[in-house]
């Protein structure tokens, strides 16, 4: 053997196993790393009296494991997100127990003042403690709707940091790139670790493909194969206004100088919770809340405005008029490319109809026009157009275009309820002008030898001519009976015959307005009982409203009415619906990120088995590596020593 | 399998981490004794928390109505009792009255009791509620209900009512048509009345209290004439203003065919019966119409008048049979209606008590529910939460255990 073989083996292995020592202790020093693969060392026999050498570092890494963990962050990230988003409107909307302070807290406050009022009409403290009900839940709907604007500005402040992160992270995908190509083998492996670290990172903000190249450049694009990343070349994405939808934001995905709307491609990742968040249950809890509150407003209002205050007044509008002339001329906005010139006003007809939907008006052909519904893109409107002014109703919303012109292509955005819960108030100050009161007496004479009951049901229009006196009617009626079964309507002031003929029947109660001649005061009255010939029975001004809660009674019922989604649920009914919506989808949420955690944590595990350290295997690896190495020193050591022998030899 | 050392750490974190969120849970409920913290954490279970707390709070709302409403009926029943004393003092009163041995000094004594009567009762229809609210005044509580005008006692109120909320879709009246209290009666016995006339009769005949034969007697104002037939004797006609002669029927010539008439037999026309008492003398004439309504008020007063008027012929002795005959037809119907209202303010409070009862049972029922449902007992979770503490306590423990193995190993 020769000399020099010996030498050359101790120095090669002893090189092969301190390379070995140092791969196992940067094995050892990432057990912590999540994203660190782990390497093996490949010794290679270098021949006869060569010793060993590094054959090769392996990096070990699952593709499918890593594809698989990346996926399960993108989701887990994207169930994370809405379901904290989720419960944060949760709880705006009164969903922890401990809150005593949501909407359906104030309605049924208002429900029971209101109850307590009509147990004493004239109390001036009770109608306070209502009014200041009131005052409460429209302040409440003003706070939840604030709270739900900050809301939804904060989710997209947080969209948008995210989506710079998202950015920041493809711009270093693409750096990592570039690096890869002059790359030596050993930056290889610390490369892809990097690249792996940020391809985890860029996981939890949005979900993308990876592929690589044949130069070994990772490649990145979203579901429909648009680009974020090709070899070094980054694209970006950007938040926008929605090109097709007013008050709607798009993802677009840019080069910077072509823009792809890619806001379908989004699916995953914290950025997809957070723009479905933003884009769907922010603006549906908005317009469900704007439509309770429009719903609860035109009700009190209408039934306060068919009563009698406190100073023999008409009432007026608890709440701030839902058809004011600005709210009518704000409730719409134009298409960017609108050609046309049309001036809208909406309004909102029959509040009890609303979906609390936004609506896009089409003119999809000259003097032809499409309304469709958002809520589930159907047309509930259409037809043909002539010139205006022109009226588009539906849902219990007039759209009334007063002028200008129309032409092909124009479209506006519906918004009938938008901005009701921010701009609900009291319209009344003094809780004397609460209408409590009926504007009608209905008596019987104390002469009458019947025992006919008259009482009044309600006023149906308090629009009409014969409250258009001051604090009287005009005129006093009389209902005359000049058999046991026939009546006649008189002028109580002069006598004058306004209706007669008609026709009773003692068995049931009788509706007396309107008459079967079309004679209709606006006034419900009915009549029951029997009645003799020469019985009258007055309708007259009430001129004495002070604890008349008749008026109050109806403001009550409104409580408790079918008045909202088709008249299918009460104002209690519907906040209750709107926040069991919401707990719903919570709730599912967080059952769905449950889910996402366990896969998230499988996924986490297989890389983790593979990719990742054992302590006790490199511990071992160390211990073995650390023999070979000093049995390879002592080879050295041995050639010394025999080099040292054959010169102490050549010496002597 | 090769189980990395990560995937032993992350396993052993994940644990912990699962007992810590279990441990907080346990914590708030042991804390607050609900079951959630938000509805989403059950969001069935959440929904119908609200549901029953709702129904609870709707409940509840009627509490105050019911118990301030059956306050107010008791006040009511308490005074309709007293309208029924006064109803029964005045018809003793006229039964004494009517007694001949009464002289006019006598009378003068009724007169001034009745007097006080009149004074009770109107003090009584002023009845107001614990706001000062008139009760009987129908839905103008600030109207005293009856007001002298002109000579005589008008209703001041309305026949509507106030109606109050007992429950989601019943009323009640929270005050009552003074009208259909003091008033809303018939003179006479409600459909007629019998009016002698002082002008023209010289007879000292008086008419019992008049009936109806018929379910719908004919109505009309008939005078009754006394004249003398063809046999020489005491006879009567009657002739309706409506109806023209009815007795003798029209077919016959009167006075020739006008029946006799005998004292207290029974005179009967039209679906109307009632005998006069007495001896008439050809000339004297009755008055039969129906009934008009009229207040306690006006016909106590007339009633005082009428004791107070001395009596010294046979004809006022007549007039005052007469009157006090029909006053007494109109109290024994205004004692029907203060019976008629002691029983229904009873019935009512009854009722009221029995929904009030009603609504304390479901809220009752409804928080048993809720209790059950939506809340923990601290006694059930503290245990719980001793035995995660205990759990986490091994967990930790066997975490350090396997780092202390690893660092082991590394030192090997």
């Amino acid at each position: 053997m020769r000399m020099s073989g010996i030498l050359e083996i101790g120095v090669r292995s002893l090189l092969a196993y301190q390379y070995a020592l140092d791969i196992t202790g940067q094995n050892i020093a990432n057990d912590q790393t999540q994203y660190y693969s782990r390497r093996v060392v490949e010794f290679q026999d270098d021949g006869m009296n060569s010793g060993v050498s590094i054959g090769d570092v392996r990096r070990i890494f699952d593709s499918v494991a890593d594809d698989q963990l990346k996926n399960s962050i993108t989701d887990l990230s994207k169930s994370t997100q809405y379901a904290d988003q989720l419960s944060s409107l949760e709880i705006e909307f009164g969903g922890d127990l401990s809150s005593k302070t949501d909407i359906g807290k104030y309605l049924n406050d208002a429900l029971d003042s209101i109850r307590n009022l009509n147990g004493n009409a004239s109390s001036m403290q009770n109608r306070a403690t209502f009014l200041n009900a009131l005052m409460n839940l429209s302040s409440k709907f003003n706070s939840l709707s604030s709270s739900l604007q900050k809301q939804g500005s904060d989710t997209n402040r947080s969209l948008l940091d995210q989506i710079q992160k998202t950015n920041q992270d493809i711009s270093q995908l693409a750096d990592l790139n570039q690096k890869l190509l002059h790359a030596s083998d050993s930056e290889k492996n610390d490369l892809l670790d990097k690249q792996e670290k940020i391809k985890e990172d860029l996981a939890q903000y949005i979900n993308f493909k990876t592929s690589t190249d044949q130069n070994g450049l990772l490649n990145l694009t979203l579901d429909n194969g648009a680009s974020l990343l090709f070899g070094t070349k980054a694209n970006s994405i950007a938040l926008q206004n929605s090109q097709t939808q007013t008050n709607q934001m798009s993802i677009i995905l840019t080069d910077g100088t072509f823009n792809l709307d890619v806001t379908s491609q989004i699916s995953s990742g914290s950025i997809s919770g957070l723009l479905e968040y933003s884009q769907k249950d922010i603006p549906n809890a908005t317009q469900l809340l704007n439509r309770l509150s429009v719903v609860i407003s035109s009700a009190l209002n209408e039934q306060n405005k068919l009563g009698l205050d406190l100073n023999g007044k008409l009432g007026s509008n608890i709440f701030s008029d839902i058809n004011s002339p600005s709210l009518m001329a704000q409730r719409f906005s134009s298409g960017l490319n609108n050609t046309g010139s049309a001036n809208l006003s909406v309004q909102i007809s029959d509040a009890t109809q609303l979906s609390g939907s936004n609506y896009q008006l089409v003119v999809d052909a000259p003097g032809h026009y499409n309304l469709v519904r958002g809520s589930d893109q159907k047309i509930v409107s259409s037809g043909n157009l002539g010139a205006l002014p022109q009226t588009i109703s539906a849902d219990g919303v007039s759209i009334q275009l007063s002028s200008g012109t129309l032409n092909v292509g124009d479209q506006y955005t519906i918004s009938p309820t938008a901005g009701a819960a921010q701009g609900m108030k009291l319209n009344i100050q003094d809780a004397s002008q609460l209408a409590l009161a009926l504007p009608v007496l209905a008596d019987s004479s104390t002469q009458n030898q019947g025992k006919g009951v008259i009482s009044v049901d309600g006023i149906s229009n308090i629009q009409g001519s014969i409250f258009q006196g001051n604090q009287q009617l005009t005129p006093p009626l009389k209902i005359h009976f000049t058999s046991d079964t026939q009546y006649e309507i008189l002028n109580a002031t002069d006598s004058s015959v306004i209706a007669s003929g008609l026709t009773y029947d003692p068995s049931q109660p009788n509706s007396i307005f309107p008459t079967p001649q079309g004679f209709d005061p606006g006034i419900r009255i009915s009549l029951s009982g029997a009645i003799h010939a020469g019985d009258e029975f007055n309708i007259s001004y009430n001129t004495n409203p002070s604890n008349d809660n008749r008026n109050g009674q109806f403001l009550e019922k409104l409580f408790g009415t079918p008045l909202i989604d088709q008249k299918n649920n009460t104002f209690l009914g519907e906040f209750r619906s709107i926040l069991s919506g919401i707990s719903s989808k919570t709730g599912d949420t967080k059952a769905n990120m449950e889910a996402d955690k366990i896969v998230f944590s499988n996924a986490r595990d297989r890389r983790s088995n593979v990719s990742g350290v054992i302590v006790a295997e490199e511990t071992m690896n160390l211990a073995k590596y650390q023999q070979a190495y000093q049995a390879s020193a002592q080879l050295l050591q041995t050639a010394k020593n025999i080099f040292e022998t054959i010169i102490s030899l050549a010496r002597s | 399998m090769r189980i990395s050392t990560n995937t032993q750490f992350w396993a052993q974190l994940d644990l912990i981490e699962e007992k810590n969120a279990r441990i907080a849970t346990l914590q708030y409920q042991a804390a607050t004794g609900n079951k959630l913290k938000l509805y989403s954490d059950d969001a069935a279970l959440g929904s119908r928390i609200q549901s029953l707390s709702d129904n609870m709070t709707e409940y509840q709302g009627f509490e105050s109505n019911t118990s301030v409403l059956s306050a107010q009926l008791s006040l009511v029943q308490n005074s309709a009792n007293k309208l029924l004393s006064s109803a029964l003092k005045i018809m003793d009163d006229i039964n004494s009255a009517k007694n001949d041995t009464k002289n006019n000094q006598d009378r003068l004594a009724l007169a001034t009791e009745l007097q006080g009567v009149l004074s009770s009762l109107l003090n009584e229809s002023n009845l107001r509620d614990v706001n000062g609210g008139y009760l009987y005044s129908g839905t103008l509580q600030n109207t005293s209900p009856f007001q002298l005008k002109q000579g005589s006692y008008q209703y001041q109120g309305t026949s509507t009512t106030i109606q109050v909320s007992i429950s989601q879709d019943t009323q009640q009246a929270a005050t009552f048509s003074g009208w259909n209290v003091f008033g809303n009666i018939g003179t006479g016995n409600g459909q007629f009345q019998i009016q002698f006339d002082p002008t023209h009769n010289t007879g000292n005949a008086y008419a019992s209290g008049i009936t109806t034969t018929s379910s719908q007697p004919v109505s009309d104002t008939y005078t009754l004439n006394f004249v003398t037939n063809a046999q020489g004797q005491l006879a009567y006609t009657v002739t309706g203003a409506q109806s023209g002669q009815v007795v003798p029927p029209a077919s016959q010539p009167v006075p020739q065919n006008a029946p006799a008439f005998t004292s207290d037999q029974a005179i009967q026309f039209n679906g109307l019966s009632f005998q006069l008492s007495g001896v008439p003398k050809v000339g004297d004439q009755f008055t039969v119409s129906p009934s008009q309504k009229d207040n306690v008020f006006n016909q106590l007063s007339n009633l005082v008048n009428l004791l107070k008027t001395p009596v010294n012929t046979d004809q006022d002795k007549a007039n005052l049979q007469q009157n006090l005959n029909n006053a007494l037809d109109y109290f024994k119907q205004f004692h029907d209606q203060s019976n008629g209202l002691v029983s229904q303010t009873g019935i009512t409070i009854n009722y009221l008590n029995s929904i009030a009862e009603r609504n304390k049972q479901m809220v009752g029922a409804d928080n048993l529910i809720l209790v059950n449902e939506a809340t923990v007992k601290p006694e059930n979770v503290i245990p719980m939460v001793t035995q995660e503490l205990q759990s986490l306590e091994i967990l930790t423990r066997s975490f350090s255990k396997i780092q202390e193995i690893l660092g082991q190993i590394i030192r090997f």
